[in-house]
């Protein structure tokens, strides 16, 4: 029997201790299991206290179902939300309380409390959708709308049905309980769940605002001027705050993160630490700046990404810098292109960050912006799903056997034009079948840590390049990793010397990948490249493999390198990337882009590798054509053969037409320009005049030689000359008089008319 | 296609003309001197419009009647004409006087 949790030694200080009991009476009310939706600020202490409470009442159930799974909607958050609960319950982390993140496990069969990313909880309900040995699931953060938590608020939803004694738990730091309420109540007519607030006492918040001289967005994204100014605004805050106060600095992303912590080191102030918090810092130095401050260390200015907004509680903190932007991603159907946009963050973000300030004592924020701005923000954060790519989302709802969502309710419904979108692109990979459903592959490749496409490249492409080689370019493109000059096979040769922070889960990606790999190849197909794919190679021809829609071709000219994806989209190259030069890329990565990275073309490539040619067309096969077109032109029909792998063009030759070919492109300038195209001669003009007069004076026998009269009979008096043309003759050789001859009523012609001499 | 009468006989088609309904003759007023019937067409059914045409080629009257241009407006064609080009015929009886294409000075 397992000890439970002190939840008393857990919760000393914790605002969230009082709200314990009402939480407890709210999941004894459903029935033998409940749900509920757990409101509170960030810092109360809910991350901490609702699993162990949830431990503690599964421990007391006869099924001896006692796992309580948590997910947290970043890997950091996770791992900080673990060792802060072991060290509270002071025991081993990974023994009662662990985590698993991708990359990362720590968890034994004797863990009562894992703290997950909603992705391997996700992966989880695939492979065992009864969830067993599993008591209670906390949904954490629900308020930050991410997609895979609000796939698993609809997957769960679902799970209760069947399995009534599992508890939920959904965990929002905004007010927007009653929507998830709603979701996660009891179907046999119980209502919405039971919402358990935590009012929690926020200390006085001193606002300031602080606006830039210059705009806080230019054509290539964040000014280096605002950020220059978010930098200085916090060194001048933190300089006149009390001695000893920490400060967090909120900025859009990593890249923003380390210009502003530079130029704050560089301002000096040897009494202060500049730390740096995001999602791809290192775990060591994540776990640092969330960890606090230890006695006798001196005063910390974190900045951080959103990832301290809320799922990251940054104890100490009474100062916070927020410069109002966040990034998120928007999805162009049109050109088939995910990206990350900046953005002004919403009002709701804007509260929550300042608030990070006034948790433990009277705090200060500073806005770098004005209230204007403040005011035109959206009210509550963009849901992912509403935006985002929705590949990998569609596969997982195949899989559940939800076909494109159906049947299960989400906090907001996936947008029908970007789902369906998804669905093709599963059906082209033979994920789902032409119901929807997932087929044996699909199952295979929602294994794969990776977008589907890029799952199946894996698969085919190992057979080309070989399992490790395939897993080790699929790990580096799914990674979150950004590829220096937008460059892959340098990213790759940076995790592969095992120098990067990030080498460790890169290679625990790719032996997972490897691992699924080896168990698909039975049924190992052949390579689809002709020759043997070198090395230096092998990163561009799986990218292409991936996404042949987007193996690119340099587009000629000076200036800036620009690409023409087979898409028919053009993206830019980023200045002084080390791809510049090559005729050939696989571009795995491109989102939408101003400014003179993107070279007029709206788009930047952020990720490519080099291909061959015969790579590429290998690669997009099914998008080659090879088609002769012929054109009616300066009065002959010319025709042209032209080899093009979708919009890029291979090559185009003029070649003779067939005979069809001739008829077609005659057909069509007639059409399109009429009997002008061949041109009347004086003669020709002047009998059709008389013809005309003839018609209108007598009527039949005398032919109509109207325009629209003459084209509609072509064949029964100019089918030799048209014959002649489509064979290649000139227009100039063809005189009209004689053909139009051929309508001529004999006998009426020969006795013509008294005063009417055909001559 | 000729109209039928002698003195037009080489006469260009390309001048010829068949527009709203009705066929039409484009030709310098001095070449249709003593020419009283105007031809018709299609059976008699449609008489040709004339042009009549100064010597800069320029319409100076459209009739379809020649016999009563003659003996009337011509009458004030001809003065107006006169003095503008004094070097073509514009003979006070143009019944009688030779249809021709040319300046007097060259005759």
């Amino acid at each position: 029997m397992n000890e439970t949790f002190d939840l008393e030694a857990i919760g000393a200080g914790l605002a969230f201790t009082d709200s314990l009991s009402h939480l407890t009476a709210a999941l004894g009310a459903g029935g033998r299991a409940g749900s509920a939706v757990v409101q509170a600020p960030p810092g109360t202490g809910k991350t901490t206290l609702v699993p162990p409470l949830l431990a503690n009442l599964a421990m007391r159930s006869p099924r001896g179902e006692v796992r309580v799974v948590v997910t947290q909607p970043r890997r950091v958050a996770a791992r900080a939300a673990a060792r802060r609960l072991a060290a509270l319950d002071g025991s081993r982390m990974g023994d009662r309380v662990g985590y698993t993140v991708r990359g990362d496990h720590k968890a034994g069969a004797g863990t009562l409390v894992e703290f997950v990313t909603p992705g391997i909880l996700l992966r989880r309900l695939l492979a065992d959708p009864g969830l067993e040995g599993i008591g209670a699931v906390i949904l954490d953060e629900v308020h930050e709308r991410g997609l895979e938590t609000d796939l698993l608020l609809g997957m769960l939803a679902e799970v209760r049905q069947l399995r009534g004694d599992l508890t939920l738990v959904a965990m929002s730091a905004t007010v927007d309980a009653p929507r998830f309420a709603a979701l996660i109540g009891n179907h046999d007519g119980g209502g919405p769940a039971p919402v358990v607030d935590c009012p929690s006492a926020l200390y006085p918040l001193d606002v300031e605002w602080s606006p830039a001289a210059v705009p806080r967005l230019d054509g290539r994204g964040v000014s280096r001027g605002f950020l220059d100014h978010v930098a200085d605004t916090a060194a001048a805050a933190h300089t006149q705050s009390s001695a000893g106060t920490d400060a967090l600095v909120f900025v859009p992303g990593a890249w923003e993160v380390s210009q502003v912590a530079s130029r704050l080191r560089s301002r000096g102030g040897s009494g202060t630490e500049v730390l740096e918090l995001h999602g791809q810092a290192s775990p060591a130095e994540q776990d640092r700046a969330v960890s606090g401050r230890r006695p006798g260390e001196s005063p910390r200015i974190i900045v951080t990404t959103d990832l301290a907004e809320s799922s990251l509680t940054v104890p100490g903190v009474r100062l916070v810098i927020d410069s109002g932007l966040t990034r998120e991603p928007r999805r162009d159907i049109s050109r088939g292109m995910s990206g990350l946009v900046t953005v002004s963050c919403s009002r709701a973000s804007a509260e929550q960050r300042a608030g990070r300030a006034a948790r433990q004592g009277p705090g200060k924020v500073v806005r770098c912006y004005d209230q204007k701005t403040f005011g035109a923000a959206p009210a509550h954060v963009t849901p992912e799903i509403t935006v985002a790519d929705l590949t990998g989302a569609a596969l997982i709802l195949a899989c559940w056997g939800s076909p494109g969502g159906q049947g299960l309710a989400f906090p907001d419904s996936p947008p029908r034009p970007a789902m369906e979108e998804a669905v093709e692109v599963l059906r082209e990979l033979g994920a789902v079948g032409p119901d929807g459903s997932a087929t044996e592959l699909g199952r295979v490749l929602a294994r794969v840590p990776a977008d589907p496409r890029l799952a199946r490249a894996l698969l085919d492409g190992a057979a080309a390049v070989g399992r490790r080689t395939a897993a080790e370019a699929v790990a580096v493109v799914s990674g979150d990793q950004r590829a220096p000059g937008a460059d892959l096979t340098r990213l790759l040769a940076t995790l592969r010397s095992g120098t990067d922070p990030a080498s460790r889960r890169w290679l625990d990606d790719v032996r997972r990948m490897e691992d699924i790999a080896r168990q698909e190849a039975s049924g190992a197909g052949h390579s689809v490249f002709a020759a043997p794919v070198t090395g230096a190679e092998a990163m561009g021809a799986i990218v292409a493999l991936a996404f042949p829609d987007r193996v690119a071709r340099r587009v000629a000219g000076e200036g800036p390198e620009r690409y023409l994806l087979s898409s028919g989209t053009r993206a830019g190259l980023p200045a002084g990337s080390s791809l510049s030069g090559h005729e050939w890329l696989a571009v795995a990565d491109v989102s939408r882009a101003q400014g003179r990275d993107a070279a007029g073309t709206g788009a930047v490539i952020r990720g490519a590798a080099p291909i061959t040619s015969d790579t590429a067309e290998a690669a997009a096969r099914h998008l080659l054509t090879d088609t002769v077109e012929a054109r009616f032109n300066q009065g002959r029909v010319m025709a042209r053969r032209d080899r093009r792998l979708g919009a890029i063009g291979l090559t185009s030759t003029p070649v003779r037409p067939s005979a069809e070919e001739g008829r077609v492109a005659v057909a069509r300038a007639l059409e399109s320009e009429g009997l002008g195209t061949i041109g009347w001669s004086t003669a020709a003009d002047a009998l059709r005049r008389r013809l005309a007069l003839l018609r209108r004076e007598l009527g039949d026998p005398w032919p109509d030689v109207s325009e629209p009269a003459l084209l509609a009979r072509l064949d029964t008096w100019l089918r030799p000359e048209l014959e002649a043309l489509a064979g290649g003759a000139s227009t100039s050789a063809i005189d009209l008089t004689d053909p139009l001859r051929r309508l001529l009523p004999w006998p009426a012609a020969t006795a013509g008319g008294a005063g009417t001499r055909m001559a | 296609m000729r109209i039928d009468y002698p003195d037009l006989s080489d006469y260009d088609v390309s001048d010829y003309a068949v527009s709203h309904g009705r066929p039409v003759v484009a030709v310098k007023l001095q070449e249709c001197f003593g020419w009283a019937e105007t031809p018709r067409l299609v059976s008699g059914r449609v008489p040709v419009l004339f042009h009549l045409l100064s010597p800069a080629r320029r319409p100076v009257a459209v009739t379809d009647d020649l016999a009563s241009f003659w003996s009337g407006p011509y009458r004030q064609v001809r003065a107006e004409m006169r003095g503008r080009y004094p070097k073509h015929p514009w003979p006070e009886d143009p019944w009688t006087a030779p249809p021709t294409a040319r300046t007097s000075g060259r005759k």
